[in-house]
């Protein structure tokens, strides 16, 4: 199988040697995983590195609650791997998550107490289930959306002082907008500028694989013969295409088409989802449709995506939410190009932002003035 | 090296030329479903369709398989102008396990002279990714057969009925567009000529293609079923429809109804000048590399 290399050394051995200097320049060092292919191959290089040096370092996840089961598994592979020289941090906390599959339930809230009994699985016994930080110092992005995903990291990370964080992140040729965003803020460590990491407060977030691409990870796991999750053999034998390989959370509004194949990959985990989260079964016989969540296509009953935006916010069931969406709304242009993209926003119960409109004229306009003419 | 223009037997023997001349012992055909390309060899032949080039069950085994003495023949692949679609990195990925590669294709280009590159890119492995074809030209094979079909219109005349009808279609069509792809404003005005070609072709007799077989005319059929020359009823609307045609029918003079709604006179245009974009890509390939 192929992989890169940089004149004589691979992106393995540079891997490797970048993991060695983070040994070398910090005392405290986490390494966060998800369960995924990539964190799974970072965190097997730097376990092997804390081996190698006497060494242990901390293995953190943030628990979504609504991940495979096969996800979950593997995080707890990977945290009890090496045990002398890990320190799990295993985080089970109660934070808000987008969910993309229902309009009347927009947000879950994780591990939400007084309802252990539609948890998707037990809390660990040995995970933290109780923030670690400083509730009166907690920070919140945004409190209209309460505290989210990123806030539960952004608090862990500031329980520590001078830590390296490593993250699985690949940037460079697969994704020149993920570089640029990796390499715009580069770190100075003891006089050593560092282009594959960023400064977080007093920590750094760093990114030892990020000139991996696809290939070199599933070659290294499988030369290291490091477990990893069996969702992707069900993709693989699914047929799945490259880019749609993906083992994050169930029900955001970049993943909730994993919805569609869980009952044939998961069908415990579909089990408990329908229980736990509002609108799963609708995802799941219209995640892929090209009306509905993708909305590519208009109701029938509806001329305009103008007026399908209009009428969505007219009848969303979580007013709140309305009034972010109609904030957003009022800064962007009134035409069909952008109201559809308003109203894949509104259907995915995107209130973060994270489906990013494309504020322009609508490119067909000139097309049509074209016909007009010529036709 | 880049075969251009050249027959189903020529491709063939041209692969069977590269087995002989030695240190081939596999030979995978990518290829779309619609352009086989039956191969007899000595050697152990596997043939992989365009929908299966980015599927994983398909990837991995071929990256483990392909090898420094497997030949990778790229038949007809080029289906899309974007130089970075999924399916040429697959097969970019293939060919970095070998250095014996065939690309073939009926036309140098698709909806503009710069998709060459993307066949230059297939048989390079993109090492001249950034590069324009004046700075590649001189270090790449080709075997180029100029086939640039020429179309040769048949009149035929609407009544004043048809033309009040185009006219107050396309003014709804373009009115109402609201959330509808544009081109289908010429794919439905095209349709509004259907009764009066399709009484030409009656008469006329013979094999016909058309967008389907709603218009009952003897002898017509799909662009997707069309495997051998026929006269044109309907214009396709997609290049792509278009040069699959003209590639597994191997039609080089193309007798098409041309009634007298612009759209129809828009379409003849159309695809004349796509005939001419075909000439002018070979004129710029034979200058820069000099085959």
């Amino acid at each position: 199988m192929p992989t890169q290399r940089y004149g004589t050394t691979s992106v393995l051995e540079a891997a490797r040697a970048r993991l060695r200097w983070v040994f070398d320049h910090h005392e405290t060092i986490i390494c966060s995983v998800s369960g995924g292919k990539d964190s799974t191959a970072l965190a097997h290089l730097a376990l092997a590195e804390a081996k190698r040096r006497g060494r242990r370092i901390g293995m953190f996840f943030l628990d979504e609650e609504v991940v495979y089961q096969s996800s979950a598994d593997q995080v707890e592979y990977l945290m009890t791997l090496e045990p002398e020289h890990t320190i799990p941090m295993w985080l089970q906390v109660e934070f808000r998550l987008t969910n993309a599959t229902s309009t009347t339930e927009g947000q879950l809230v994780c591990w939400e107490a007084g309802k252990h009994k539609l948890w998707m699985r037990p809390k660990k016994a040995w995970s933290i289930q109780h923030a670690p930080w400083d509730r009166s110092t907690e920070t919140v992005r945004d409190r209209r959306k309460g505290f989210g995903f990123y806030d539960a990291i952004e608090n862990f990370e500031r329980c520590y002082e001078g830590a390296a964080f490593l993250v699985g992140l690949r940037a460079a040729g697969e994704s020149p907008n993920r570089w640029r965003a990796v390499s715009k803020n580069p770190v100075t460590v003891d006089g050593d500028r560092i282009y594959w990491g960023t400064q977080k407060g007093s920590n750094v977030a760093l990114y030892p694989l990020f000139d991996w691409n696809f290939h070199d990870v599933w070659r290294y796991i499988a030369e290291s013969g490091v477990r990893y999750s069996k969702i992707y053999d069900m993709q693989f034998r699914k047929g799945y295409p490259i880019h749609e390989m993906r083992v994050s959370s169930l029900i955001h509004e970049r993943a909730f088409r994993s919805i569609c194949d869980l009952p044939e990959f998961e069908p415990r985990t579909y089990d408990r989802l329908l229980k736990r989260v509002k609108g799963i079964s609708l995802a799941q016989e219209h995640g892929k449709k090209d009306q509905l969540f993708r909305a590519r296509k208009l109701p029938k009953n509806l001329t305009s995506w103008r007026e399908y935006r209009d009428h969505l916010l007219r009848t969303h069931q979580d007013r709140e939410r309305v009034g972010i969406f109609e904030r957003r709304f009022a800064r962007q242009l009134d035409n069909e190009y952008v109201a559809r993209q308003q109203v894949r926003q509104l259907v995915l119960n995107d209130y973060e932002n994270n489906l990013a409109v494309d504020n322009a004229e609508d490119p067909r306009a000139a097309l049509v003035r074209y016909y007009d003419e010529v036709l | 090296m880049i075969g251009l223009g050249l027959s189903v037997e020529e491709k063939a023997d041209r692969v069977a030329d590269r087995v002989r001349a030695g240190g081939i012992n596999k030979v995978v055909v990518f290829c779309p479903s619609r352009h086989p390309l039956p191969l007899d060899l000595d050697v152990p032949t596997e043939h992989v369709e365009w929908e299966e080039v980015i599927r994983y069950v398909f990837f991995y085994r071929l990256l483990q398989e392909i090898d420094g003495q497997t030949l990778v023949v790229i038949n007809e692949c080029l289906r899309t102008p974007e130089r970075s679609a999924l399916h040429y990195n697959c097969l970019r990925n293939y060919l970095t396990r070998t250095t014996h590669q065939m690309v073939f294709s009926r036309f140098p280009c698709l909806e503009s002279p710069e998709d060459f590159m993307v066949l230059v890119d297939l048989d390079t492995r993109s090492r001249w990714r950034r590069n324009t074809l004046d700075q590649v030209g001189e270090a790449l094979q080709i075997e180029a057969r100029d086939v640039a079909p020429g179309l040769l219109p048949i009149d035929v005349t609407t009544d004043a009925a048809t033309r009040d009808l185009y006219r107050r279609t396309k003014r709804e069509l373009i009115d109402g567009i609201g959330a509808r792809d544009p081109h289908t404003i010429p794919r439905q005005l095209h349709l509004l000529g259907g009764k009066h070609k399709a009484a030409t072709a009656a008469r006329l007799g013979g094999l016909w293609v058309g967008r389907n077989a709603r218009l009952k005319v003897p002898g017509l059929v799909s662009y997707d079923e069309a495997r051998e020359p026929r006269r044109v009823l309907e214009f396709c609307h997609s290049f792509r429809d278009w040069s699959d045609y003209l590639t597994s029918s191997g039609a080089t003079e193309v007798p098409a109804l041309v009634s007298d709604l612009n759209v129809d006179r828009w379409y003849l245009e159309r695809f004349q000048q796509w005939s001419e974009m075909q000439r002018d890509a070979y004129s710029a390939i034979r200058n820069h590399v000099g085959s």
